[in-house]
């Protein structure tokens, strides 16, 4: 009796797949493996580093010193503003890009259960975003690699770090990078859930951050900053620098747990009990 | 960032001091004391030892609510007044301690000269603040005497070491970042001797740091001597103008020196010393703790990373209350522990570093570093401009600007005036702390006094960071030839990672010393390896770097309540998954299970207070199709919706098969849905659409019955081609072909012929009728009364969100033998045919008739007509569904 044994609805292959089909999907994985690439050629076009004095405080001639510098140099680009993009394009899909399809009737119909749901999906964007960010970190060393040489990180103002101890500092960063995203995932996934237009929700993360940013700019506000989710977006470069310094992250870390869960809890309570129109 | 977090913590303790005096305020009740007070009066003092002039000190008394309590006498910084005072009189007021901060001589509103700390100025003065405290009740006494503390940092540490050791009355002193022989603190004499070398060293002149102090003294008075004493005012244009310090001159300095009096002192003293410090350095402390251990006093020495150069005392607060509560309340035994703070590197954090005693300058241990760089020449040009810029007074190095400024002004220094030696990078890592000892070989250019600067900084990469401590002056008088120098450089603490360069730099001017205005060109090398003094250490703390423990608890306790949040989603989304019936084989053998869909009571309000389903129900049995009948806004959609589990109803029941149903009930795998519409991932092709809704139900592929549904969506090749380029109609098809995957056991349709073309219509209303006989069920709706009429076996009429009409077909269409018979002479055909004999025959209308036959057969109606001459020019048969759903709609039409 097949029935005694209740299948897996919605299993992860079938929703990774039913996602990688999307062009938009696509797409975002697309520019950030390629991103590097458009960083060296846009360094080709700029032209061979201009010979620096000691003291160097242009990032992009530092940038060219050598292959570990160089892929630390397109991971501090990125890890700020383009990472929370990508995470926001991603979560901001999961049930308003179902729903402004009309596939998602069908799918609580087939039936889903809507925590398994939001659970799957959940899970595929974030294997994307982490695939993604570790598409961008690993084809930038190999670019930087195959450009500048194997050379480990130099430290603006500080030593040159062995090649080894440069790539697992890149992984720890890139590592570090994904949790400065948990809250814009969490927003994401509220707001997919709150709205029915993945443009809206993807939107929504968008102006949060760069909302949050402002007022992060604002030193009026003092201490209050450190509820702010983009507060702590920089932590990753703790990795970057010497001597590592282990607060910023872990402080990242927290403050990002907290908006997951609140955001995330948030999300679920709501799609439990939303009507489905559309 | 780390600042942000002690922000938090900041504001959380600011709360708590919000809340704090209410709290105190309570307490204080039964105090007898009652609440904390302050008081601002003014000590009249002598002039002078003797003088019968009197001026008058500024002073504020802070008494707390529990009295009589142990005392702390505040001195101030130089052109600080008691007002500066204030945060740390209350915060000492808080721990309980009467506190007196006064203003000193020459400073503020209190009256008379700057004597530097003098013993026969400021040290009397303070002796009669101590009267005024032992005249208080508020302090406690032991033995007669008053239980007192005198705290002080820089101008005040001195005051305090000089009180402390002239006035017993005193139990405890904390001196920071202060001098123990201002001569050598401001005329510091040369850290450079010739080996074997006897007589007094030449002294320079630490013009940046005295012309900054001779101005905080003169500000805001007309004079040019402000408010300093003649004699200082004296000495300070005759040193800055290059001038040589008489023995006159030292004596006065030496009675502004705790070095005079120091011997006095019993009182237990805590030395705390900053080692961004070039006004007071190191050696100032050291000298002081040597002092006080030979008088026998117990000392405790902490070097931290602060100073003049850097932070002033701030960070020291803990450290400090913590000494006077041992020292005034538990009198507790003074520990020889001896603490001092690596400032953070290029590749360390800062770090607290614990020995078991005061070693000295010379440390515990030595580490050699041989130094490269050959012989160098630098030069001095005439007239000693420009000068090597290492620092500027005020400019702080604890800050990230002060440091960028710093480096930027470095930059500037003219190369031919400097001579840097490195060593090879280092092997192996090195704590310096205390003063390093380097041999110099120098040869001046000509017979005379060479006058150099030494500097020692550490070289990581190609940043290279100055030690904290300063610059030492090197002035010796040396013969034609040259000769050695003994180096002693200023005392600090630096850590040195494997790959540092150690880097001296020896330079020929610097702009916070005096120097030499004489042209001068010096030959310099290394002769010997640099002596790095280290301690060894009992404990170590590295407090940055590291995340708090509050974060890393915090960090926990997230996911702990992210875990316990999953597991109670997954517990209670399997709870609201019940085990699904068993599916029995189609069609069903037992009937022991319930209808396929049993809906009662159901209503749904939507938000705007609309009500579009009231008290809906009805059945579908196997084998039926059931027609739901209602015009656009009946509440069919509606209520399919909440069958399907998308819309959660405000009241009634879903039942399908006997188990009830609701969002992701496991029976909705039994049903087959088209609600509203087709959707798909347009890209894909409609096979690939089937297949992967499919595989969204985890089921196995062969239960898909594909070739059976897609016979259904009948699209030819196009299964292979996008959705997206796909009609109306085609989606329409793919839809209803994909509700009936797996062949459910009941199929609902929502208005399925919607956008099909009439051949399709009537492919599908076979499809149907088949799919109903096979035992299966299936529920349509439909605003085509046609339709229904013609496909389905049951119908259920709603109208503006109610059931008005449910059953067979035929029950609510009426009798299927009515006839419509257009003839020529209606009033002869209605005769004809009551004649006949058929039940009723009514005119309709001005050329139609309506017979209900009866047990008559049509042809003999017919023939009838006919008999009775009238021509027919037309015969329905049937009554219309439509008319009786008139019928209902319009009984149930709102009346006005």
């Amino acid at each position: 009796m097949s029935a005694l044994r209740r299948p897996t609805r919605l299993p992860f292959r079938v929703e990774l797949a039913r996602q990688l089909s999307q062009w938009r999907v696509r797409i975002a994985l697309i520019v950030l493996a390629v991103l590097p690439v458009v960083v060296r050629i846009a360094l080709l076009v700029g032209g061979p580093p201009a010979s620096s004095r000691s003291g160097t405080t242009d990032l992009t001639a530092l940038a060219q010193v050598s292959g570990g510098t160089f892929a630390a140099f397109v991971l501090v680009l990125t890890g700020g503003f383009l990472a929370t993009l990508v995470a926001a394009l991603l979560f901001g899909d999961l049930i308003a890009g179902e729903a402004s399809r009309s596939t998602l009737k069908y799918l609580l119909t087939v039936p889903v259960p809507r925590l398994r749901l939001l659970a799957v999906k959940v899970q595929v964007a974030t294997v994307l975003l982490v695939a993604g960010l570790l598409a961008l970190t690993l084809v930038a060393l190999l670019v930087g690699v195959l450009s500048y040489g194997a050379g480990g990180i130099q430290v603006p103002g500080g030593p040159r770090l062995g090649f080894g101890d440069s790539v697992l500092r890149l992984l720890a960063a890139t590592g570090a990078a994904i949790v400065g995203l948990l809250w814009a995932a969490a927003l994401g996934t509220l707001l997919t859930v709150v709205s029915d237009s993945p443009l809206a929700a993807a939107g929504g993360v968008v102006l949060a951050s760069i909302l949050s940013r402002i007022l992060d700019q604002i030193p009026a506000l003092g201490d209050l900053r450190v509820v702010l989710p983009t507060h702590w977006s920089t932590a990753f470069r703790s990795f970057l620098e010497v001597p590592v310094d282990l607060a910023p992250p872990a402080d990242a870390l927290l403050s990002g747990l907290l908006w997951a869960i609140v955001l995330g809890a948030l999300a679920a309570w709501r799609f439990t009990r939303k009507d489905i129109s559309g | 960032m780390r600042r942000g977090r002690r922000g938090l913590v900041a504001v959380l303790l600011t709360a708590a001091l919000a809340l704090g005096p209410a709290v105190a305020a309570g307490a204080a009740t039964t105090e007898p004391s009652g609440a904390p007070t302050t008081r601002a009066f003014s000590v009249p003092v002598a002039e002078a030892p003797g003088s019968s002039s009197r001026i008058r000190l500024d002073a504020t008394l802070y008494t707390p609510a529990a009295t009589p309590a142990p005392a702390v006498l505040l001195a101030h910084g130089f052109g600080q007044t008691k007002a500066d005072l204030a945060p740390a009189a209350e915060r000492l007021r808080r721990e309980g301690y009467v506190v007196l901060a006064y203003t000193a001589r020459g400073f503020g509103r209190s009256g008379g000269r700057i004597g530097l700390d003098s013993l026969d100025g400021e040290v009397p003065d303070a002796r009669a603040m101590v009267d005024v405290l032992a005249r208080d009740p508020a302090v406690e006494r032991r033995g007669g005497d008053p239980v007192v503390g005198v705290v002080g940092g820089s101008y005040g540490g001195a005051l305090a070491l000089m009180l402390g050791a002239t006035d017993p009355r005193i139990d405890t002193v904390v001196a920071a970042i202060t001098w123990n022989d201002l001569a050598d603190a401001l005329a510091p004499p040369s850290v450079g001797r010739v080996p074997g070398g006897a007589g007094e060293p030449l002294r320079d002149f630490k013009v940046g740091w005295a012309s900054r102090l001779f101005g905080a003294g003169i500000a805001g008075s007309t004079d040019a001597c402000g408010r300093f004493t003649p004699a200082f005012c004296d000495l300070y244009r005759r040193l800055v103008t290059g001038g040589t310090a008489t023995p006159a001159d030292l004596a006065l300095l030496e009675r502004s020196s705790p070095e005079a009096v120091l011997a006095g002192m019993r009182a237990p003293t805590l030395l705390l010393q900053g080692e961004q410090d070039r006004l007071f350095g190191l050696d100032q402390a050291d000298a002081n703790a040597r002092q006080l251990r030979a008088a026998g006093a117990p000392v405790q020495v902490r070097w931290f990373d602060g100073g003049h150069d850097g932070g002033g005392i701030a960070g020291t607060d803990g450290v400090i209350d913590d000494w006077l509560r041992d020292r005034l309340r538990t009198r507790a035994p003074v520990s020889t522990l001896f603490s001092w703070a690596v400032p953070a590197s290029a590749t360390a954090f800062r770090e607290k570093r614990v020995a078991p005693a005061y070693p000295g300058l010379a440390g515990t241990g030595t580490t050699r570093i041989p130094l490269e760089g050959g012989v160098r020449t630098v030069v001095n040009p005439p007239g000693g401009q420009p000068q090597s810029v290492t620092g500027i007074p005020g400019l702080s190095a604890s800050t990230s600007v002060g440091r960028t400024a710093g480096s930027l002004l470095a930059a500037a220094n003219p190369p031919s005036e400097a001579a840097a030696f490195a060593s090879a990078p280092l092997t192996a890592p090195a704590v310096l702390t205390g003063s390093a000892r380097v041999r110099l070989r120098v040869t001046p250019s000509a017979a005379g006094t060479a006058v150099l600067y030494a500097q020692l900084s550490a070289r990581t990469g190609d940043e290279e960071l100055p030690l904290p401590g300063g610059v030492a002056p090197i002035r010796v008088a040396l013969p034609e030839g040259g000769g050695d120098v003994d180096v002693t450089l200023p005392a600090t603490s630096w850590s040195l990672a494997p790959g540092d360069r150690l880097v001296l730099t020896v330079r020929t001017s610097d702009s916070q010393l005096l120097g030499s205005t004489a042209p001068a060109s010096d030959r310099i090398a290394v002769a010997s390896p640099i002596a790095l003094p280290t301690v060894a250490v009992a404990t170590r703390v590295r407090s940055a770097g590291l995340p708090t423990p509050g974060v890393l608890l915090g960090i926990a306790a997230a996911l702990l309540v992210a875990v316990v949040l999953l597991v109670l989603g997954a517990v209670l989304g399997r709870r609201r998954q019940r085990p699904a019936p068993p599916v029995p084989p189609v069609p069903p053998e037992a009937e022991a299970e319930g209808p396929p869909l049993e809906i009662a009571g159901l209503v749904k309000r939507f938000r705007g207070g609309f009500l579009a389903v009231d008290d809906v129900g009805f059945t579908a049995q196997r084998g039926q199709v059931v027609g739901l009948l209602g015009e656009n806004g009946a509440g069919k959609t509606t209520t399919l919706r909440m069958v399907a589990g998308l819309l959660r109803p405000d009241a009634g029941t879903v039942r399908a098969f006997g188990a009830p149903l609701g969002p992701g009930s496991p029976a909705l795998e039994r049903i087959g849905c088209f609600i509203e519409g087709p959707g798909f991932l347009p890209h894909l092709s409609g096979r690939r659409n089937l297949e992967l809704y499919w595989a969204a139900t985890g089921r196995p592929r062969r239960d898909a019955r594909f070739d059976e549904a897609l016979a259904v969506a009948d699209l030819g090749g196009a299964i292979r081609k996008p959705v997206r380029g796909y009609s109306q109609g085609m989606r329409q098809r793919l839809a209803i072909a994909q509700a009936m995957l797996g062949l459910p056991d009941l199929l609902i349709l929502d208005e399925p012929t919607n956008g099909l073309d009439p051949p399709q219509i009537t492919a599908l209303r076979g499809v149907l009728q088949r799919y109903a006989a096979a035992g299966r069920t299936v529920v349509v709706s439909s605003h085509l009364l046609g339709e229904v009429e013609r496909t389905c076996s049951h119908v259920v009429v709603m109208s503006h969100g109610r059931v008005v009409a449910a059953g067979p077909v035929e029950a609510i269409a009426g009798e299927a033998t009515e006839l419509v018979l257009t003839v020529t002479d209606v009033p002869a055909a209605v005769a004809a045919v009551r004649v006949a004999g058929v039940e009723a025959a009514d005119p309709s209308g001005t050329d139609a008739v309506r017979v209900r036959p009866g047990a008559v057969p049509v042809q003999d109606v017919v023939a009838a007509v006919v008999a009775a001459g009238v021509g027919v020019t037309g015969v329905t048969r049937g009554r219309h569904l439509e008319e009786a759903f008139l019928d209902l709609i319009g009984a149930t039409e709102p009346s006005a």
